[in-house]
């Protein structure tokens, strides 16, 4: 049994502190769940479902969205979610402008 | 704990130590300056510039080293000069005065030579020590201390246990009063909307908006490719970084969960307690950043390093923090605590409020790795490129 790191209580993957093996059991808070795959030491593990189109959050705020149906116990990387920092960065400068006009 | 011992200086601010600082004000100035320092209890600031220099450099070299001397850790100051030079050690001996800070000044032109000055430093050392030793620590509250937080030498256990245990910490000393500073500015572009949807008010979100709209764009002027081109690197992702968000986020993690005040420039002092950002765009070592923290009066600085650097100030203790547990053994002549415990399993809350309890534990008096090593590094932030 691995132990891994949820850095925060909103993030749906955590992180392997040493690399867990395919079908090797990881014990995050109270729950036990199964590795589908190989995780490396550093990499991230999905703790919970995530469905196709939904973010993937880390650190409390969304790192990327995911391309694929991910389940709970699935290594989670660039085969399998894509990089929107530009959308959220600007998204949230058009929302946040547009807040402040509306509010001038 | 929400309280600290320290030393209570005429300008209002309060050191945490009692450091007698040598400052060379010229390149030709600088052996004589170490020599003091070596032969005494006294520590040297030395560097290349001083003269020769176009108007904004040496403007930038004057303010880093009055800096420096105005920082409350420092007690008293010896200016040691040519006697010829741009930076004009007079003008500084005066600005040091007219705040009421014990300070010498030596020219070596004006001493007879490099022996006779080096002798009258370590006269003027000795004393400006004895004097210090007589000074008393007093009580002040948590409001008078200033921390800056910053990694380097990192490795995959620095953004998730190192800074996450920093930002834990920066709750605390930020909820008890205090004030923390953040910098690495470069490191922003991918997070600039947490970091702005975390500004106290419009103003300061805009402000955090335009200065990452800023860097990216000078990105896309020198090098002609976007951040996002660049980022992660092959190297990132070999080490589970999958997008800049989450690589950016592990640099925003030192900066906590608090409200950011506002941004400040090299130089200046924070208007009132709160967590701030320093816009130091400086690219170069991690000691432009450490020194513009003590530039802007900040007492102690919280640095983690996975794989570990001895980094320290002329001015400021560093409390060297490392996330990887290896390291906190194999490097534990330069380590001050152990953040790595989160990676063994350790609640990263429970461990922040130990780095808080060793922040005040610093400032009380505890000297630490980089202070016991004579890591007294000071490298004014100036554009390198």
């Amino acid at each position: 049994m691995k132990t891994v790191l949820l850095v925060d209580l909103l993030d749906n993957v955590a992180v392997a502190t040493l690399t867990i093996q395919n079908g090797e059991k990881i014990k995050v808070g109270d729950e036990i769940i199964v590795a589908n795959q190989e995780i490396p030491i550093g990499h991230k593990v999905a703790i919970k479902d995530i469905n196709k189109n939904e973010y993937v959050y880390k650190y409390g705020v969304p790192i990327g969205v995911s391309n694929t149906e991910i389940q709970r116990g699935d290594y989670v990387h660039t085969h399998n979610v894509i990089d929107v920092t530009e959308d959220l960065c600007k998204g949230y400068i058009d929302d946040f402008m547009k807040g402040v006009a509306e509010n001038a | 704990m929400h309280s600290f011992d320290g030393y209570q200086r005429s300008d209002g601010s309060v050191g945490i130590r009692n450091y007698i600082l040598v400052v060379s004000t010229v390149q030709c100035a600088n052996n004589v300056a170490i020599r003091i320092a070596e032969k005494t209890n006294a520590v040297s600031i030395t560097h290349d510039f001083g003269c020769m220099e176009f108007e904004e450099n040496s403007n930038r070299t004057e303010l880093g080293l009055i800096k420096a001397c105005e920082n409350p850790n420092v007690y008293g100051v010896i200016l040691v000069g040519l006697g010829c030079e741009q930076i004009d050690a007079n003008k500084m001996y005066d600005y040091i005065k007219g705040i009421n800070k014990p300070v010498y000044k030596i020219l070596i032109q004006e001493e007879g030579g490099p022996k006779q000055a080096i002798a009258k430093g370590i006269e003027y050392a000795n004393k400006l020590e004895k004097e210090s030793i007589k000074e008393q620590r007093g009580t002040f509250g948590v409001d008078k201390l200033i921390v800056g937080v910053q990694c380097g030498g990192s490795d995959w256990t620095t953004a998730l246990a190192g800074n996450t245990v920093i930002g834990a910490m920066t709750d605390l000393i930020v909820k008890n009063g205090g004030t923390v500073l953040m910098s690495e500015v470069v490191g922003f572009p991918g997070s600039e909307h947490v970091v702005a949807s975390r500004a106290v008010n419009k103003e300061v979100g805009i402000a955090i908006l335009d200065m990452v709209t800023e860097l990216r764009e000078d990105y896309i002027k020198q090098y002609g490719q976007t951040i996002e081109e660049v980022n992660p690197t092959p190297g990132n992702k070999a080490g589970g970084i999958t997008t800049l968000v989450e690589k950016s986020m592990g640099n925003i993690k030192k900066m906590g969960s608090v409200p950011v005040q506002g941004i400040i420039q090299v130089g200046d002092k924070v208007p009132h307690p709160g967590l701030w950002v320093l816009d130091c765009r400086a690219q170069g070592p991690d000691s432009f950043v450490t020194t513009a923290f003590a530039m802007a009066g900040a007492q102690i600085t919280a640095f983690s390093t996975g794989r570990g650097s001895p980094l320290g100030n002329a001015v400021m203790p560093l409390v060297k923090i490392t996330g990887n547990p290896k390291t906190y053994k194999s490097l534990n002549g330069i380590m001050d605590f152990n953040a790595g415990r989160v990676i063994l399993g350790e609640n990263i809350d429970i461990v922040g409020e130990e780095l808080y309890k060793k922040i005040i534990e610093v400032a009380n008096g505890a000297i630490t790795k980089s202070e016991d090593n004579m890591n007294f590094d000071y490298t004014i932030p100036r554009d390198i490129r």
